[in-house]
């Protein structure tokens, strides 16, 4: 299924009426985005009943534009895409940095800065990271390399918020990175009350005859 | 004389990579160095006889100062050497004991006292104008991984160690794991622990049993 299938599927619902005064991207717009916010909170119910998260919702590019830091041996760059949360002991949908594609083992992410300062002096588990730490900061990555040696790109694979944000990700084309089955279970949520409250914005410019707010109002 | 039970060596990363499967997270390195930290407590909790290895080792002498690589325990002797890996000249060795037992080794032996101190870590020659470019050295040792950062353990440690990293995550995660699963590892890693401290002590018996056996039957015994 490719996005745009999965965007026009989600457009057939007519969920929160029809949007007759909006041009067609503006709809296609909106319909992306209740469609990404409607992916990741499937995803986290699914995880919560059966502590498993699917492979089809990762994703994976290369990062090139990697800057040095102020201290030495440090790196930084910006993700093109918030990573997803995930409950714990996830934590987050973030599967690994790698330095290269398939022969070295990924960086280490820390949980924050402040044990990646304490891990740096630490007498033993300062031994523990083989081939460099990172730390995650909203979209900035910041780390070390081994060898203090900044790499010259990185491959990341993760689970992104925003799935349509990647490099050279075509709607019309590439897959939406969602599990099979996964659009009735937007369904059910864009359809429940929690759904219409969370994923649709209230809307007081709407034409449309289908909302009760508005027919309430005449 | 060969030995009772020849077990590979595996390096510790092994029991990081089970557990994060056993735990249901193996994507991520988030809990890596938490897990990993755990993993070495396992080992240290086990302290199994069965990793402790004589091996024989070169070291550079960088300033008078030899410093020994990670792992490295105690040194038993050593000799010079030249930079092609040729030990030359007299061993020495601390025979300290050996004279607080009346002991003592003269012929082709020569003292620490004089020319170097052993600090523990490293030897340090008191004069380095006159220390050799390198030292060829018998030591007791923990094996190194390839990248001399982390022991390795044997192969049948792995499960203990594996169920003490998952018994240690799912008490600091207490809700995600069910108490079957809790109660499952904690028993495996106390019985796995049991049985490494238990089976190492036998071997290192049987691995040592001529020694044993001369204790248990002395033909003779001289006195000087």
């Amino acid at each position: 299924m490719t996005t745009y299938e999965a965007i026009a599927a989600i457009g057939s619902w007519n969920i929160g009426g029809v949007y007759t005064e909006e041009d067609s991207s503006q709809v296609q717009g909106r319909l992306l985005n209740m469609l990404n916010v409607a992916r990741l909170k499937v995803m986290e119910m699914n995880y919560m009943r059966e502590r498993y998260l699917s492979q089809e919702y990762y994703q994976k590019y290369e990062a090139l534009d990697i800057m040095e830091g102020s201290c030495k041996g440090e790196f930084v760059f910006n993700l093109v895409s918030p990573i997803a949360s995930v409950p714990e002991p996830k934590r987050n949908g973030m599967d690994g940095i790698f330095m290269d594609c398939d022969t070295s083992r990924p960086l280490t992410e820390i949980g924050s800065e402040t044990l990646l300062r304490q891990y740096k002096t630490h007498t033993h588990l300062s031994t523990l990271v083989k081939h460099g730490v990172y730390v995650r900061t909203g979209l900035e990555v910041m780390g070390y390399a081994l060898g203090n040696k900044k790499p010259s790109k990185l491959l990341i694979r993760a689970i992104f918020s925003d799935p349509t944000k990647l490099p050279n990700f075509n709607i019309n084309t590439d897959p939406y990175p969602a599990p099979d089955g996964f659009l009735s279970d937007v369904k059910k949520l864009l359809l429940s009350d929690e759904g219409r409250k969370s994923v649709i914005p209230p809307d007081n410019i709407s034409n449309s005859k289908n909302d009760m707010r508005n027919a309430g109002a005449r | 004389m060969q030995e009772h039970g020849n077990y590979n060596f595996t390096p510790l990363e092994n029991c990081l990579v089970q557990a994060k499967e056993e735990l249901n997270i193996s994507e991520g390195s988030i809990h890596d160095v938490w897990l990993m930290s755990k993993a070495i407590e396992a080992v240290r909790s086990m302290n199994p006889l069965s990793l402790l290895i004589q091996e024989n080792i070169e070291i550079d002498v960088v300033d008078g100062v030899a410093q020994f690589p990670a792992g490295v325990i105690t040194v038993f002797a050593f000799r010079y050497c030249d930079h092609n890996g040729f030990a030359y000249g007299n061993y020495f060795g601390s025979f300290d004991w050996l004279d607080r037992c009346n002991c003592y080794i003269e012929e082709g032996y020569v003292g620490y006292g004089n020319s170097v101190v052993y600090t523990g870590d490293a030897i340090k020659f008191i004069q380095p104008a006159m220390a050799p470019e390198k030292i060829k050295a018998s030591v007791l040792m923990r094996k190194m991984d390839a990248d001399n950062k982390l022991f390795m353990i044997r192969d049948y440690m792995e499960e203990p160690v594996t169920m003490f990293m998952c018994y240690r995550f799912a008490n600091r995660f207490i809700r995600n794991y069910t108490p079957l699963q809790y109660e499952d590892w904690k028993s495996r890693w106390i019985a796995g622990r049991g049985a490494v401290i238990s089976g190492d002590a036998q071997r290192d018996w049987f691995n040592k049993r001529h020694i044993n056996a001369r204790m248990m039957h002395p033909k003779r015994i001289q006195i000087f």
